[in-house]
């Protein structure tokens, strides 16, 4: 029964259909006058399209980016990523040498993250070795500057000499003899 | 040599139109409802064709491929014309449910004809998916592997949703009573006839 009423519909549907395609058939405007019509404006967009493409053609690119983007040279690409590439590797480096100074500071560690900056076997050794000489190099220093000091006759050399021994007793750490050395001006 | 190839796809793309120039140009009118609009949209329409024609392999039927190309520049034109002026009431895309999709005088010349006047007033109030279809069935003339590729769905799924369509005209025929009692008397003639 739904299947009868739905065949019925179709047919009414196609007949409205119809009906409807003949009521519009008769707005159709005259076709040639239509197709010339489109032919000309086709013609227009042709020409539009030439000179579009001559302009492409005859303008000589100037700028720069004119020559990167249509050049079909591909220098400048080149040049131009290897600006980028340069600018890219140069920020890297300002970004880490100022921007994170601890890292430049920072030691690289021997065995990986891991383990401290312990001195290897050989650097303790070496250290071993220079401890005695750096010891015998001071101490020659010191009685070197303090004969100078007995020496010296002229008052400002003198005075410089004594602060230079004060500067060296400080970066040896002997606050004591700093001490003496005030106390003896005293 | 390249003038000489340009001439020769115009002249193609010419005579392959030609045919369809009566279908396109009712199809552009039943939507924009204006005959200038709809002759100025046909052109434009054909001339973006005409640009992509080169690119038109023939995998899909010209007619179809124009049919879209058409349906769609419609469609822009509307809610363009739409947007421009909110203010004046446009006419609104007629595949939405609600909004008419016959012209003013068709439904006029069938006021008397009860049965065309019920269907029309049902087909405009059709949900959106099967309006569409209904209309590319029965009013534009589509096959049904026509119409499946242009809505880019399966043959089934296009007979399947036109059955339903039918079915919600019924549904809806129930409450229209001329309608109605057209479909009893036409059966109890198909019976008739078939006896």
């Amino acid at each position: 029964m739904k299947e009868d009423k739905i065949f019925k519909l179709d047919k009414e549907l196609t007949e409205l259909g119809k009906s409807y395609q003949e009521f519009l058939n008769k707005t159709i405007p005259n076709k040639e006058i239509f197709f010339s019509e489109l032919y000309n404006k086709i013609q227009h967009e042709k020409a539009k399209l030439n000179q579009i493409q001559t302009e492409k053609l005859t303008k000589p690119l100037s700028t720069f980016w004119e020559q990167l983007f249509f050049s079909n040279s591909s220098k400048y690409l080149f040049s131009f990523s290897f600006l980028l590439f340069l600018a890219f590797g140069i920020g890297l480096y300002f970004y880490f040498n100022i921007k994170i100074p601890e890292l430049k500071n920072q030691e690289t560690p021997k065995f990986g993250n891991s383990f401290p900056n312990y001195p290897s076997y050989k650097e303790k050794n070496q250290l071993k070795k220079d401890l005695p000489n750096q010891q015998k190099l001071s101490e020659e220093f010191e009685k070197e500057i303090i004969n100078k000091i007995l020496s010296e006759e002229d008052p400002n050399k003198k005075q410089q000499y004594i602060e230079e021994l004060i500067e060296f007793y400080k970066k040896t750490n002997q606050i004591e003899k700093i001490q003496k050395i005030y106390e003896t001006l005293e | 040599m390249k003038h000489k190839e340009s001439s020769e796809v115009e002249e193609v793309f010419f005579k392959s139109i030609q045919p369809y120039y009566e279908k396109l140009f009712i199809k552009a009118y039943s939507i924009v409802k204006n005959k200038e609009d709809a002759k100025d949209i046909l052109q434009e329409a054909l001339i973006a064709a005409y640009k992509a024609f080169s690119k038109f392999k023939g995998e899909s039927n010209l007619y179809t491929w124009l049919y879209k190309i058409l349906v769609n520049k419609s469609i822009d034109f509307l809610r363009n014309s739409k947007k421009e002026d909110d203010l004046i009431q446009k006419i609104s895309n007629p595949y939405d449910s609600q909004s008419n999709f016959f012209l003013y005088e068709f439904e006029e010349m069938y006021e008397q004809n009860k049965i065309f006047k019920s269907l029309i007033k049902i087909i405009n109030n059709l949900e959106n998916k099967y309006k569409e279809l209904i209309i590319m069935k029965y009013f534009d003339g589509l096959t049904y592997e026509e119409i499946a590729e242009i809505k880019n769905i399966k043959l089934g799924t296009v007979k399947s949703r036109l059955f339903k369509a039918k079915e919600k005209i019924l549904l809806m025929a129930k409450n229209d009573q001329t309608l109605k009692d057209l479909l009893t008397s036409l059966i109890t003639l198909f019976y008739i006839e078939t006896l």
